[in-house]
């Protein structure tokens, strides 16, 4: 597992800075850090790119409904758009990630080193899915009953990317409570990369997941709330959506790596309300915090919601008391009390 | 479905994946159906339970027929597993 290097609290104070100002603070700020006796270091910082976006390498393939991967090349960096709406929406959602990552964090693609964004559409057939298999996202068409198409939403792009970024970062195990975390990461960025593409304030926001990939003959609006967790569909033949938002209703089941697309709802909850109480642009102000505790060091693998929150805290602590007063309050509303020392 | 009393229950459950939605498909096999049906649970290997693959986002199947069970992540649902799951599913959401 590979663990950045960039204390928290000096990535979260940048990433609030100002647009514009943050290259060369980032930039001053990594030099100085080198001097810094700090922790073990596995990795030494990468370069500097010289232009946002300088990074972006995108390939599209298509699995022409097949299950081997990655399938036909369809589209690589800067070629013209082929007309397959799903293959195109996946590039545009590729960009859109690359974009959030590098504006709000500073961050060059998924590993900090612009590793080629890498999607497969059109997998399977009926798929009602898409996975990150630990090099690409995969994209499923739906089985045009439940599910359209999985790159109609580009929330649910983003949070293919994010686990992606987990797993060159804090390394959450998919099981139980860090798998809820991992789950929830994903969906953090999944909401940032659209609000970021849309220029959409905290409080402008709908904090939907997946918003658009059910067909007209489900009763939902979207995949998840982090809104509202446990309200995003209420259906004959799916049921309810089972997202609790409080940790008084942690679900313990088996099913699901241990419940990890349920039990994320609280802490995407936390993640909503530290956003819209700080209120702005959320890639500006939890967003950053929450990366950070992504990069703390002393956030293990194995993370509990209290870990992650206690390393939240830690980040918001070293921007201001404001910060730091809005993610323990988000925190605390949830039944979560943050931990800093394992 | 058949309305004789079934010799064999066949259920899967899917959980997980992205939408973390579960679906569950059963088929209720009467006498008369059974000799079609008992060649795809028998070809199966039973009483696994594999742990998940630690796939983000990709399903979990669960297999009950009678009482014979099975765990298993997306990535192994291949073979005899795949062919008696679609068929399942098949059966249970047309009738086919």
């Amino acid at each position: 597992m590979t663990h950045a290097i960039v204390p928290p609290y000096l990535l979260a104070r940048l990433a609030a800075d100002e647009p514009g100002r943050f290259p060369v603070a980032a930039e001053a700020a990594r030099l100085a850090l080198l001097d810094r006796p700090a922790r073990p270091r596995s990795t030494v910082l990468p370069p500097r790119r010289s232009s946002p976006g300088a990074g972006l390498r995108r390939t599209v393939s298509d699995a022409g409904h097949g299950t081997d991967l990655p399938g036909r090349r369809v589209r690589a960096e800067g070629e013209p758009p082929t007309g397959d709406v799903a293959a195109d929406e996946a590039y545009d959602g590729l960009g859109a990630t690359y974009r959030l990552l590098a504006d709000a964090f500073g961050r060059d693609s998924l590993d900090d080193a612009g590793l080629p964004l890498a999607a497969s559409v059109h997998y399977g057939r009926d798929y009602d899915n898409a996975y990150w298999d630990g090099e690409r996202m995969v994209f499923g068409d739906g089985d045009g009953e439940v599910f359209g198409r999985f790159t109609a939403s580009v929330s649910v792009i983003g949070h293919e990317l994010a686990h992606g970024l987990v797993q060159h970062t804090a390394g959450l195990v998919y099981e139980g409570e860090p798998g809820a975390l991992n789950e929830s990461v994903a969906d953090v960025v999944g909401v940032l990369v659209e609000q970021h593409a849309a220029g959409q304030r905290a409080d402008e926001a709908s904090w939907l997941v997946g918003a658009g990939l059910f067909t007209d003959a489900v009763q939902g609006v979207a995949l998840r709330s982090m809104a509202a967790p446990g309200t995003a569909y209420g259906d004959d033949v799916l049921g309810r959506d089972p997202q609790p938002a409080h940790m008084r209703d942690y679900v313990r089941t088996r099913d699901d790596h241990g419940g990890v697309h349920l039990n994320s709802g609280i802490p995407n909850k936390a993640f909503h309300l530290a956003a819209t109480a700080l209120g702005g642009y959320a890639w500006q102000t939890a967003g950053p915090l929450w990366y950070a505790a992504l990069l703390d060091p002393a956030l293990p693998s194995t993370a509990t919601f209290a870990r992650l929150a206690g390393a939240t805290v830690r980040a918001a602590r070293a921007v201001g008391g404001r910060e730091q007063e809005a993610v323990e309050a988000a925190w605390q509303g949830l039944g979560v009390v943050p931990e800093e020392e394992s | 479905m058949t309305t004789a009393e079934p010799v064999l229950v066949v259920v899967v459950v899917r959980t997980g994946g992205l939408a973390g939605l579960r679906r569950e498909w059963r088929v209720e096999v009467d006498e008369q159906d059974a000799p079609a049906w008992w060649p795809l649970v028998e070809a199966c290997p039973w009483d696994v339970d594999l742990d998940a693959d630690g796939v983000p986002d990709r399903f979990v199947y669960d297999v009950r027929a009678n009482e014979r069970e099975a765990r298993l992540p997306e990535s192994r649902l291949e073979g005899p597993w795949s062919e008696l799951a679609e068929a399942v599913r098949r059966r249970a959401e047309d009738g086919a």
